[in-house]
């Protein structure tokens, strides 16, 4: 493995990012609605409804905002290079398979990085209308970390299996969803138990709970890093079977 | 060297290259053509590394590519068809790119990157985001870097297509320059490209090889075109030695005063042979002359079915 390949391939992808609006259109997009939902919500349970000076509930809308963000941010990654035939260029270069997957992950990786960065004015805010537990907004932002990696994973695979940027946007969603909602209480109790119990532990949403409650345990992180790892696995796997 | 040993590839049980085999030497131009859906692009890639074989070998100085691929790759230059790019990048960004993937070492780079832009001309374009390029500079952009690193081999899918004349014989230029101590090869299927810059000529059909020469000897073929008085029945009695293969009259002209044109068919390089025939005869000659086939004929009658 060369990190020097990584470091110019994940330098590409992630100056795409600012190169275009598209990047900046859904970063704002995705802050101010989560900004948005968190301080007025729906349904009376705003910050201002609960008067807790609390971040349980932002985290609670990020898996919920990830469906629409994540697929976004990798859409474009393979499907367009599929698209206009630079495909051809980058699988003929002195580069292995895995180093451009890796580089392209690390750069969707970064960006939403970048763009959470973009949210830390709200616990800036509750830390000033009242005090702030570091533990509960830590533990957080590692879930949503770990959260928005496993869904860029998976978005990277998909859009290496489709050849235009909408097909993928639109099945990524899809799998988004679905993940998520094998974690939905509503949908685990119609399964039941056995059955309710094997759909929350493939779930990403229901392990990224923890993180949310400020429960940090290892096995969440293993699980996550373990579905990261078997999604660019995939990748490499979908890229060598177009050769 | 470069080998190119019984190479095949099937997509869906359906065969683009057929049991391909030929050999590249540095120095020399060659031109792959073939018509469209016959296998060039598919070769190309197989080449590069793109696509792997279904079955077949290709060796470089003796090792085989699949062997270390990078390695091979290193040294190799790719052209793709319609010239891929990275449209949001800068000219100057995407030649520091594909500097840097390509490995051209740190301390070269700039070095590298300059020459390029020297032999493309691309200094007056360098903050131009390539999306706003012309057709022309966007292919002169897509060759620099692919020519970036100084490979060894170059490999262009149709350099000139969607290109104005202008722009024709300054990219045909570059690469006839380029050729001196590289192995090239280019398909296309514009002849007179051939003619114009290529040394050697491989056809292929179908996915498979249907010839494989220099373009001197693919043109000459071993044919004599005589004009007499004589009818075809009387011209064919008088051929009949067997190094004669066929006696045609030439559809191509029409008689003039009762003269015909006849295209004689050898199978040695004895063009004399008919000249001696025909002084045994009392046959009027008013014109014999080595008859050369134009390189449209040649892909027609190769490329036929």
């Amino acid at each position: 493995m060369k990190y020097s390949h990584i470091k110019t391939i994940f330098k590409k992808e992630y100056s795409t990012y600012f190169n275009t609006p598209i990047g900046y259109i859904f970063s704002s997009f995705f802050l101010l609605l989560l900004s948005f939902l968190f301080f007025y919500g729906l349904g009376g349970n705003s910050f201002w409804d609960l008067k807790i000076s609390s971040m349980e509930h932002y985290f609670m809308w990020i898996p919920i905002l990830f469906i629409i963000f994540i697929p976004a941010i990798t859409m474009r990654l393979w499907a367009e290079e599929e698209r206009s035939g630079t495909i051809e260029i980058l699988l003929t270069l002195p580069v292995k398979d895995y180093e451009i997957v890796v580089g392209k992950f690390l750069s969707a990786w970064a960006f939403l990085v970048v763009t959470l960065g973009g949210s830390f004015l709200v616990p800036l805010t509750i830390l000033i209308l009242g005090g702030l537990d570091f533990g509960l907004v830590f533990s957080g932002y590692i879930g949503t970390f770990l959260l928005g990696g496993a869904y860029i994973s998976m978005g990277l695979v998909i859009s290496a299996l489709t050849r235009d940027q909408i097909t993928a946007f639109v099945v990524t969603l899809l799998f988004c969803l679905v993940t998520f909602l094998m974690g939905y209480q509503p949908i685990l109790q119609f399964f039941g138990n056995f059955l309710g119990g094997i759909l929350a532990f493939f779930s990403l949403a229901q392990h990224f709970e923890s993180f949310r409650m400020g429960v940090f345990d290892p096995r969440d992180l293993i699980f996550f890093f373990s579905f990261i790892l078997l999604m660019l696995s995939l990748n490499v796997f979908v890229i060598r079977g177009k050769r | 060297m470069l080998e190119v040993r019984n190479l095949s590839r099937s997509f869906n049980s359906k065969i683009a290259v057929d049991q391909v085999s030929f050999s590249l030497k540095p120095g020399k131009i060659t031109g792959l053509l073939g018509p469209n859906g016959a296998g060039k692009t598919t070769t190309m890639r197989l080449i590069t590394g793109y696509l792997e074989p279904s079955s077949g070998n290709i060796f470089y100085q003796g090792r085989d590519i699949q062997e270390d691929l990078q390695a091979i790759q290193r040294r190799l230059g790719y052209l793709p068809e319609s010239a891929p790019l990275y449209y949001d990048m800068l000219v100057s960004e995407y030649l520091e790119f594909m500097a840097e993937i390509r490995d051209v070492p740190e301390s070269n780079r700039q070095t590298q990157i300059q020459k390029m832009i020297e032999v493309c001309e691309l200094s007056t374009h360098l903050n131009f985001p390539i999306a706003q390029l012309s057709k022309g500079f966007k292919q002169r952009v897509a060759l620099a870097g692919t020519l970036i690193h100084n490979p060894e081999i170059i490999i262009l899918d149709e350099p000139t297509s969607g290109l104005d004349p202008n722009q024709i014989s300054h990219i045909r230029n570059l690469i006839k320059n380029l050729a001196k101590d590289k192995i090239l090869i280019l398909s296309t299927h514009i002849l007179q490209e051939v003619e114009d810059v290529c040394d050697e000529v491989i056809i292929i059909h179908k996915g498979k090889i249907v010839a494989n020469s220099s373009v001197e000897n693919l043109h000459s073929g071993f044919q004599v075109l005589i004009e007499t008085n004589a009818e075809e029945s009387e011209v064919k009695k008088i051929f009949q030695n067997e190094i004669f293969l066929s006696v045609e009259l030439d559809k191509d002209s029409k008689p003039k005063e009762g003269f015909f044109s006849y295209i004689i068919s050898l199978s040695e390089d004895k063009p004399e042979e008919v000249f001696r025939v025909l002084a045994k005869s009392n046959f009027v000659v008013r014109e014999m002359k080595i008859f050369r086939k134009s390189l449209e004929s040649i892909f027609e009658e190769l490329t036929r079915g």
